[in-house]
C-alpha cells in the first residue's frame, strides 16, 4: 500500500514538476526615453505570485502593469503551467541600473528573483528623436526669490499621435501657479532648421522661487500613442493606400522634457524692515467713502493693491489707525487677471471704521515695500493719506475703551426669582370687574343719554315759561314792592304792570289804566278793578304831576295789598 | 434664626392671613425650604389668587424638581396675567425641559395671529377695551349731534370704532367659551402610559407621555380621564397623573 502511494506521488511530482520563479526583461540596453518590459514567471505554481515591487521604484517608474497571464502546455504527456506578471518600466535616470532581486510569495512559499542589469543610455537628443519631443523653456534662468519664472512646455512632433496622459512637473523650492493647462491639444505648423513640425503648448506655469541657490525644475513626462504603419501589409485588391490607413497600428511612447536649472540669486541689498516678500511691481491706492461723518457713524476705508508679481505670497503691512476709532476686521477679495502670462491681479481690503469722538482725523498712508527685479531695487508704494472730519453725533458719545464690544452672552440660564412684595389679593372665586372699568361704560352711556335729555328739558322749560312766570308773578311783585324806591310811583306802576303782564299773559309792553281795566273785565270783581285803575291813575299822576304826593308813602303797601286780593280772585 | 422666626410666626397665629402666609412662603423659599414654601403657597392659593403667588409657587416646585406642578402653577398665573414677563420667561424656561415634543398642526397665518392675540388678552382686558370703544362712540355721537365734526369724517370714525367694538365683542365671547369649555391639565407623573380604554391592561397602551406635558381632557370616568394632545393623539390615563388647570 505504502509503495503504491509513493509511486502516485512520484508520478504527480513528475507530472507537475518543480516550482520555479524567474524574472526577465525584454531588452537590456535602452535609451532614457524608452521603456523596458519586465516579467516574472512562476512555473508550476498552484497560485498567483504575490510580488513586492517597492525596490523597483527607486530607479524605475511603472508605466503600466502588472498584467497577468496563465499558460498551460502539454508536451509529450507532461503538463507545464506558468503564471506570469509583467510590467512596463521607464528608467528615471541614465547609466547602469539594476533591477534588484524581488521577493515573490506563492501561497506560503517565498522565492526570490535574481537581479538584472540594464544599461540606460542618455535620452535621444532632438536630432536623434527628431520626430517627437517636449521642449521646456524658461523665460529666464536667473531669478530672485519671489520673482516669476515662466516655464512653457511645448510638444513638437512630425507624427500623428494622441496624448494619453501628462504628468506635470513638481518642483521643490518653487511656488507654482498654473498659467495655462491645455485641456485639448491644438497643433500649429512650425519649422526648425527648415524641417516642418507640428507644435502644441501643453503647459505654462509661473514658478516663484522660495529659496536661493541652484534649483531644479523637474521634467514633464507625457505618454503618447503614436501611429505607425502596420507591418502586415495586405495584398491584392486591398493593397491600396486607402485600405492601408485602416491597418495602422499605434505604439505607446513616453516622452520627457529636460530638467531645468534655475539659479536663484539673493537680493542685491538686504531687505528693509517692512519688506514682507512682495516681488514684482505694485501700486497701492486707498480711499474712504465719505470724508465727513458724525460720531458713531461707520466709514468704509478701502485699500486696493494692484500689480504684477507674487500676489498671494506676502501680507500687507499693518495699517495703524487713529486712537478712538473702532476698527472691524477687514473683508478681502482677490481678482486674478487670467489673460496674462505674468501673474497679475488686484487685492482689495475693506475696513469698517467707527469714530467714537468728534474731531479731525488723519488716516496714515498705506504702504507696501516690494522688490522690483526690473531695476534690482526695493521700492515702497504709498497711498495718499486721508483726512476725516468727525462731527458730534446726535446721541451721547461713547468714550472709546479700545475694547471690541460683544453681545452679552448667557453663561447659564435659570428661572427668574420670586416676587417678594405682597400683592393686592383677589379672594378666590370673587374675581370682579374693577369699578373704573364700569366707569367707562357709565361715561359712555352718559355721552349717549345726556345730549338728548338736555335738549328735551330745554324745550320743556321754554314751553312752560309763561305759566311759571304767572305762578311766580305775585311773589316777584311783592318782593319788589317791599323795597322802598326813590320814585314809588314809577316803581309801583312798573311792578303792577309787570304783574299783570305775567299773570294775564299780556303781550303788550306798554300798559295804561284803560288797557288794564279792559283786560281785567270779567276776571275779577268790579271794586277791585276800580281800585286797581285808581292806583294806576295815582301812579301816573304821581309820575307826571305833583298832585298825588300825599299818597307817596302808602302807595307801595296799598298796591301790595291790592295785588294779593287780585291774585286770590284770579286763582 | 429663620427657624426661630418661623416657629414664632406659627405660634402666634401670624400666618393665618393672606399677606402673612405669602411672606411666610417667601421666607421658606429664601431659606431654600422649597417643600414648605410650596405647601404655604398652595394653602394660600385656596383662599386668594394672584399671578405673583403662582409665580412663586411655580418657582418652589421647580426647585423641588416637580416639573409638572411647576408648569401647572405658571399656567395658572399665565391665565391671570398673560403678559407678565417673568411668568412668561419661567414658563418657557420650564417648558423647554419637558421631554415630550408635541408639534401642533400649522395654522393659517391669520388664524395664528388671532390665536396669539386671544392668548395674550384676558376677559378683563377685553371688557376694558370695549368700555373705551364705547366712550369713543359716545364722543363721536356728541360731536355729530352738536355739528362739531363733519358728517363724513364722523361716519368713518364711527364705522371704525363700531368694527373694533364688534371684533372685541367677538373675541370676548370666544375667550369666554374657551375658558368655560376647555378642560386643560398638566401631567404631573414622571411618565404615564396612555391607553386605548380606561382599563389597565398590558396590551392597550397606545403611547406614553411625560411630566409637564399639557393635555386637554375630553371625558372622565371613575379614576380615569380621556386626554387629547395638541397633535391629535388621544387616549385614557389615570386621573391621579394629571392636575387640571380649570375645574371640570
Amino acid at each position: 500500500m505504502l509503495k503504491r502511494v509513493s509511486l502516485i506521488l512520484l508520478f504527480v511530482g513528475f507530472l507537475w514538476g518543480q516550482v520555479s520563479v524567474t524574472a526577465s526583461v525584454d531588452v537590456n540596453r535602452i535609451s532614457q526615453s524608452e521603456t523596458v518590459g519586465f516579467k516574472i514567471v512562476a512555473t508550476n505554481a498552484d497560485g498567483t505570485p504575490n510580488v513586492d515591487i517597492s525596490p523597483l521604484l527607486k530607479d524605475f517608474k511603472i508605466v503600466s502593469g502588472p498584467a497577468q497571464q496563465t499558460n498551460i502546455q502539454w508536451v509529450n504527456g507532461a503538463m507545464t503551467s506558468s503564471r506570469s506578471l509583467s510590467w512596463t518600466l521607464l528608467a528615471k535616470k541614465e547609466g547602469k541600473l539594476n533591477i534588484p532581486g524581488l521577493n515573490v510569495n506563492i501561497g506560503k512559499q517565498a522565492y526570490r528573483t535574481k537581479p538584472i542589469g540594464i544599461t540606460v543610455e542618455k535620452g535621444a537628443g532632438r536630432a536623434q528623436m527628431a520626430n517627437l519631443f517636449i521642449e521646456a523653456k524658461p523665460d529666464k534662468e536667473q531669478a530672485y526669490p519671489g520673482e516669476q519664472v515662466t516655464v512653457t512646455y511645448r510638444l513638437f512632433t512630425r507624427l500623428n499621435l494622441s496624448i494619453e496622459d501628462i504628468e506635470y512637473p513638481k518642483s521643490v523650492g518653487f511656488w507654482n501657479e498654473d498659467l495655462r493647462v491645455a485641456q485639448t491639444v491644438r497643433f500649429r505648423d512650425t519649422q526648425i532648421n527648415g524641417v516642418g513640425y507640428k507644435v502644441a503648448t501643453l503647459y505654462k506655469a509661473a514658478m516663484f522661487p522660495t529659496q536661493t541657490g541652484d534649483l531644479v525644475i523637474a521634467p514633464m513626462t507625457a505618454i503618447c500613442n503614436v501611429e505607425k504603419p502596420s507591418k502586415r501589409r495586405p495584398s491584392g485588391v486591398f493593397d491600396d493606400p486607402f485600405f492601408n490607413s485602416m491597418f495602422r497600428e499605434t505604439q505607446r511612447q513616453f516622452i520627457q522634457s529636460d530638467s531645468l536649472k534655475i539659479t536663484v540669486m539673493p537680493y542685491p541689498k538686504s531687505p528693509p524692515a517692512d519688506f514682507t516678500g512682495a516681488v514684482g511691481k505694485f501700486d497701492v491706492v486707498s480711499w474712504v467713502d465719505t470724508p465727513v461723518v458724525k460720531v458713531n457713524e461707520a466709514i468704509t476705508f478701502k485699500v486696493r493693491l494692484k500689480g504684477t508679481g507674487n500676489l498671494n505670497q506676502f501680507n500687507m503691512n499693518t495699517i495703524n489707525f487713529p486712537q478712538n476709532m473702532e476698527v472691524f476686521p477687514p473683508t478681502s477679495s482677490f481678482k486674478r487677471d487670467e489673460f496674462r502670462d505674468e501673474l497679475t491681479g488686484e487685492l482689495s481690503l475693506e475696513y469698517i471704521l467707527i469714530p467714537r469722538i468728534p474731531g479731525e482725523f488723519r488716516l496714515n498712508p498705506v504702504t507696501l515695500t516690494y522688490f522690483d527685479p526690473a531695476i534690482d531695487q526695493f521700492v515702497t508704494a504709498r497711498s495718499p493719506s486721508e483726512s476725516i472730519a468727525v462731527k458730534p453725533g446726535d446721541k451721547s458719545e461713547i468714550a472709546s475703551t479700545g475694547i471690541n464690544r460683544e453681545d452679552v452672552a448667557f453663561i447659564g440660564e435659570d428661572i427668574r426669582y420670586i416676587r417678594t412684595q405682597t400683592p393686592k389679593w383677589t379672594p378666590r372665586g370673587e374675581q370682579t370687574i374693577p369699578i373704573w372699568v364700569w366707569g367707562t361704560y357709565v361715561i359712555a352711556a352718559g355721552l349717549f343719554i345726556f345730549p338728548g335729555m338736555f335738549s328735551k328739558v330745554q324745550s320743556n322749560r321754554s314751553s312752560t315759561a309763561g305759566i311759571r312766570r304767572a305762578k311766580g308773578a305775585l311773589k316777584v311783585a311783592l318782593q319788589s314792592l317791599s323795597t322802598q324806591a326813590e320814585d314809588p310811583f314809577t316803581h309801583t306802576a312798573e311792578v303792577m304792570y309787570r304783574y299783570f303782564q305775567s299773570k294775564l299773559f299780556l303781550a303788550s309792553e306798554h300798559l295804561d289804566p284803560m288797557i288794564l281795566e279792559t283786560a281785567l273785565m270779567n276776571k275779577i270783581s268790579n271794586p277791585l278793578i276800580l281800585e286797581t285803575v285808581a292806583i294806576a291813575k295815582i301812579c301816573d299822576a304821581g309820575r307826571f304831576g305833583p298832585e298825588a304826593s300825599e299818597a307817596k308813602d302808602t302807595l307801595q303797601m296799598q298796591a301790595g295789598e291790592l295785588l294779593k286780593q287780585i291774585d286770590g280772585e284770579l286763582a | 434664626m429663620n427657624r426661630i422666626i418661623l416657629t414664632l410666626c406659627i405660634t402666634f397665629g401670624w400666618a393665618q392671613f393672606p399677606d402673612s402666609l405669602y411672606q411666610l412662603g417667601n421666607r421658606y423659599y429664601e431659606a431654600e425650604q422649597y417643600q414648605q414654601a410650596a405647601n404655604t403657597y398652595e394653602k394660600l392659593s385656596r383662599q386668594v389668587v394672584h399671578e405673583d403667588l403662582f409665580l412663586n409657587l411655580g418657582n418652589a416646585y421647580f426647585r423641588m424638581g416637580e416639573l409638572g406642578h411647576a408648569i401647572w402653577a405658571y399656567e395658572k398665573g399665565y391665565d391671570l396675567s398673560p403678559r407678565n414677563g417673568d411668568l412668561n420667561y419661567n414658563l418657557n424656561f420650564v417648558r423647554a425641559q419637558v421631554r415630550d415634543r408635541i408639534i401642533p398642526p400649522d395654522d393659517f397665518i391669520f388664524v395664528a395671529i388671532y390665536r396669539a392675540i386671544v392668548e395674550k388678552l384676558t376677559i378683563l382686558d377685553l371688557i376694558t377695551l370695549a368700555g373705551f370703544l364705547f366712550i369713543g362712540l359716545g364722543c363721536i355721537y356728541v360731536l355729530r349731534v352738536n355739528g362739531l365734526i363733519a358728517d363724513r369724517m364722523g361716519g368713518i370714525v364711527n364705522g371704525f370704532l363700531l368694527v373694533f367694538l364688534l371684533s372685541t365683542g367677538w373675541i370676548m365671547l370666544d375667550k369666554y367659551w374657551e375658558v368655560s369649555d376647555e378642560k386643560e391639565a398638566i401631567v404631573i407623573a414622571a411618565a404615564v402610559d396612555v391607553r386605548s380604554a380606561p382599563i389597565e391592561r398590558g396590551e392597550n397602551v397606545v403611547f406614553r407621555i411625560h411630566e409637564g406635558t399639557k393635555v386637554d381632557i375630553t371625558a372622565t370616568q371613575a379614576g380615569w380621564v380621556e386626554v387629547i394632545l395638541l397633535d391629535g393623539k388621544k387616549g385614557w390615563m389615570a386621573a391621579e397623573n394629571v392636575r387640571t388647570l380649570r375645574s371640570i
